[in-house]
């Protein structure tokens, strides 16, 4: 396919045809085939009706797109039936296609795997909505709709809003959901501070975490004297627990290609670059792909939409270290030398990638731009809280009921995000805590979930908003644990350029072994707190700034775990290896002989239909035991 | 090196116009190839690049996307993002360790099997996950581990 898109109007014309694809004349499947999609056996869904379609000679129109959000669902595949409403099933396997393929021939559906109805889908780029089917419909009367899921209820999905509907590499079915409107108004109506001004008075600030307005840096970078600026998408998502960014590059590449261009055009960029994680193959393949459509369909390159701006895009992976979401670390390994910050002023859109004047946002950031432009930074500004505009996407994972991606406005409590949108903890679960922000965040405890989430807010709780990583944890988590997990990634990735984060970390996460290991006194927390202090004061980056924060959190907190851990030698999780003891309690146990089988080192020991018994100096604590148990007659102490 | 190495690897270096700054790109396009970084291409990448194999081997280190010795036909990737680790990776690993007789970063001496604790793989919902070369396995418990690892013996 070779189509070039010199004007406004061959916009229009894909926006046409894309249209038609989102709306055919025939029935309309979509499978999500994202990373989590595909992990859940997605790739077999498509393929399995790929071939039936094909050998029944129905005329369907079958899509493969981005993830909608229901993780915990996935693979799910949409049903979308000419003037009827879209059908989500979820949880399909391959062996259900054949009655899935049924539905659409008699326009009845199975409703064992029917999740939810969608009337209509937002266009949040035109404001005008996609309606599907008006009025009620017999077959679809006892689905829920999709606003009536506590799920999407209180969701406001303006960044996502492609993610799910459309095939991520059809350039049509990207304009027919507005796509490259708001580069047309950007490029043929706009000065390059006019952009700016309109961004800044969306209110937007940078997604990657630190949460600085864009507005200002794009006017930094702007007014930058140089022959030669450049513009870099940060796709190295390395917060364990974030994947937002990974969905987007997956799901809706060109949203935030179209971000890049308008960026570049704002701060007089020439050349842009995506820096990707090399751990999201798929990610990198699409917005691979992405770029390469873009520039045959003259998007990218030269005279871009009959202008006389220029702007090139190329995409490079990361080699897998979590320092370089660092903007001076990420510059460096793009020159090609070892990932360590340096110093800053001067800030990169000063003196970025070979000296010049460099602007790097976060992919969610650039993903929102094209909002902005096409319905104004003041309607953008009216979604949020005052200072904390606009809609923020959580990875909301752990210990709830609902997992998944989800996006909100900001201000909204995490009450309202953990109870409502998540559904509240998993049977026979508490809630103990909720973390947030990644290695550099923190824990925030049940007590304190009417907290509204904004930057300040959170940062004031001990946590940060970071890229959006909602860790939900239950009674089953130690908290002493989790400080030491986190402390040991910062020790791992720790660029190693300056003491205090060298050192510290490794300092911080030996006192939290011992703790751990039920061997530390009270002195050790006061070096603990020392450590944190001198981490925080003296290190070069924010790598090395935030990594007392997960230990920091959880003491002030959950203090008494730690506590539990040093004067009593006991975890309360039931967690520490070292700390904890599993038996049979001789009066529950049936004998049924189900942990003898699974003990991977044959501590336990009894014969069949008689209480069995666990050799203390054997046991490794590991719990398998527990887990098999039918009766619960396994203790952890 | 052999000849068909050494077009190979220019082929390669003229893909990045032998730019020390690709440096990182180019690593990664011969790991793609050999499936680690043979110390023989390295000192002629060097040599071709004209900068020392010590900057080579300093960048290649400090990334753990490189590795020096070539890893098993079956690389498995266990999770260890903050989701999986909430959800029980470290038992995962620890049975994975077991059935396999290696430590992370170990090839098995048949050189069928490798393991590898990942940073986030970026699928938080299905935690803990396990990755085999390129099957993403979802929600894995102590006890699929066996299963898994039987279809690739």
């Amino acid at each position: 396919m070779r189509q070039l898109v010199r004007t406004p109007r061959n916009i229009e014309r894909l926006r046409q045809r894309g249209e038609q694809m989102l709306m055919p004349r025939v029935p309309r499947i979509t499978v999500g085939c994202a990373t989590c999609g595909c992990a859940r056996g997605a790739r077999e869904v498509y393929t399995a009706l790929q071939r039936s379609i094909r050998r029944s000679g129905m005329s369907v129109q079958l899509d493969a797109v981005g993830c909608a959000g229901w993780c915990s669902k996935e693979p799910l595949v949409t049903l979308q039936l000419p003037g009827k409403p879209k059908i989500t099933f979820g949880m399909i396997t391959p062996h259900e296609v054949p009655s899935l393929l049924a539905c659409v021939q008699n326009a009845t559906l199975p409703h064992e795997k029917v999740l939810y109805r969608t009337d209509g889908d937002d266009n949040i780029l035109t404001g005008s909505p996609t309606v599907y089917a008006k009025g009620r419909h017999r077959c679809a009367i006892h689905v829920p709709a999709i606003e009536s899921l506590p799920l999407f209820r209180h969701q406001k999905r303006v960044v996502l809003r492609n993610c799910g509907i459309i095939d991520p590499l059809s350039l049509e079915q990207y304009c027919a959901r507005g796509g490259f409107s708001a580069l047309c108004t950007a490029l043929t109506k706009c000065t390059p501070e006019a952009v700016i001004k309109e961004i800044s008075a969306s209110g937007l600030r940078g997604r990657g975490g630190a949460g600085f307005p864009t507005g200002l840096k794009w006017q930094a970078a702007r007014n930058a004297h140089a022959t030669k600026k450049y513009i870099i998408c940060n796709a190295d998502e390395g917060d364990p627990g974030a994947y937002m960014d990974r969905s987007i590059l997956e799901g809706d590449p060109f949203s935030v290609l179209e971000g890049m261009i308008i960026a570049g055009y704002a701060i007089g960029a020439s050349e842009g670059i995506v820096y990707v994680r090399q751990e999201y193959p798929r990610a990198v393949h699409t917005i691979t792909r992405a770029v390469n459509l873009l520039k045959r369909s003259g998007l990218l390159g030269s005279r871009i939409l009959g202008t006389s701006y220029r702007f090139t895009v190329r995409v490079v992976q990361g080699a897998g270290a979590f320092v370089c979401g660092e903007e001076t670390a990420l510059i460096a390994s793009l020159e090609g030398t070892v990932g360590e910050p340096i110093p800053r002023p001067p800030y990169p859109v000063e003196q970025g990638l070979h000296g010049k004047p460099t602007c790097i946002n976060n992919v969610e950031t650039l993903a929102t731009i094209p909002v902005i432009i096409a319905r104004g930074g003041r309607w953008f500004a009216r979604i949020g809280t005052s200072g904390n505009t606009g809609t923020k996407i959580f990875s909301l994972v752990g210990s709830v009921k609902n997992v998944g991606l989800i996006e909100v406005p900001l201000g909204i409590s995490l009450r309202d995000i953990v109870q409502e949108i998540g559904g509240g903890a998993g049977d026979n679960h508490r809630i103990k805590a909720i973390q947030t922000g990644g290695p550099s965040g923190g824990c925030i405890p049940a007590r304190r979930m009417h907290l509204p989430v904004t930057y300040e807010r959170l940062a004031a709780a001990g946590s940060i908003m970071g890229s959006g990583g909602m860790i939900v944890l239950d009674e089953s988590t130690c908290m002493v644990d989790l400080a030491k997990y986190f402390m040991e990634f910062l020790m791992n990735e720790s660029c190693g350029k300056c003491l205090p984060c060298r050192e510290g970390t490794a300092v911080a996460f030996s006192i939290l072994k011992k703790i751990t290991n039920g061997m530390a006194t009270k002195a050790d927390l006061t070096t603990l707190y020392a450590v944190a202090e001198a981490l925080k004061a003296a290190s070069l980056c924010g790598l090395g700034r935030t990594a007392a924060n997960p230990v920091l959190s959880t003491l002030r907190y959950f203090r008494v775990e730690y506590e539990a851990h040093i004067s009593k030698r006991q975890c309360p999780a039931g967690v520490c290896r070292a700390l904890i003891r599993v038996s049979i309690n001789p009066t529950v146990c049936i004998g049924c002989g189900k942990c003898r089988a699974v003990c991977p080192v044959g501590a336990v020991q009894g014969t069949i239909k008689k209480p069995h018994r666990i050799d203390r100096t054997r046991c490794t604590a590991c719990k398998t035991c527990a887990e098999v148990c039918p009766v619960g007659a396994v203790t952890i102490a | 090196m052999t000849p068909q190495d050494t077009h190979l690897i220019d082929q390669i270096l003229t893909r990045y116009r032998a730019a020390p700054e690709r440096l990182i790109a180019l690593l990664q396009d011969i790991q793609t190839q050999y499936g680690y970084l043979p110390e023989e291409v390295l000192r002629y990448v060097a040599g071709q690049l004209k900068i020392s194999t010590a900057r080579i081997y300093a960048v290649a280190s400090f990334y753990s996307g490189f590795s020096f010795t070539p890893h098993g036909r079956y690389r498995i990737e266990i999770c260890h993002g903050t989701a999986c680790h909430v959800r029980g990776s470290t038992t995962v690993t620890e049975r994975i360790r077991e059935v396999l007789h290696l430590e992370p970063g170990q090839t098995s001496s048949d050189g069928s099997f490798s393991i590898h604790t990942v940073r986030c793989l970026g699928c938080c919902a299905l935690a803990p996950v396990v990755k085999v070369n390129n099957t993403v396995y979802a929600n894995v418990s102590r006890q699929q581990v066996t299963s898994i690892l039987e279809q690739y013996r």
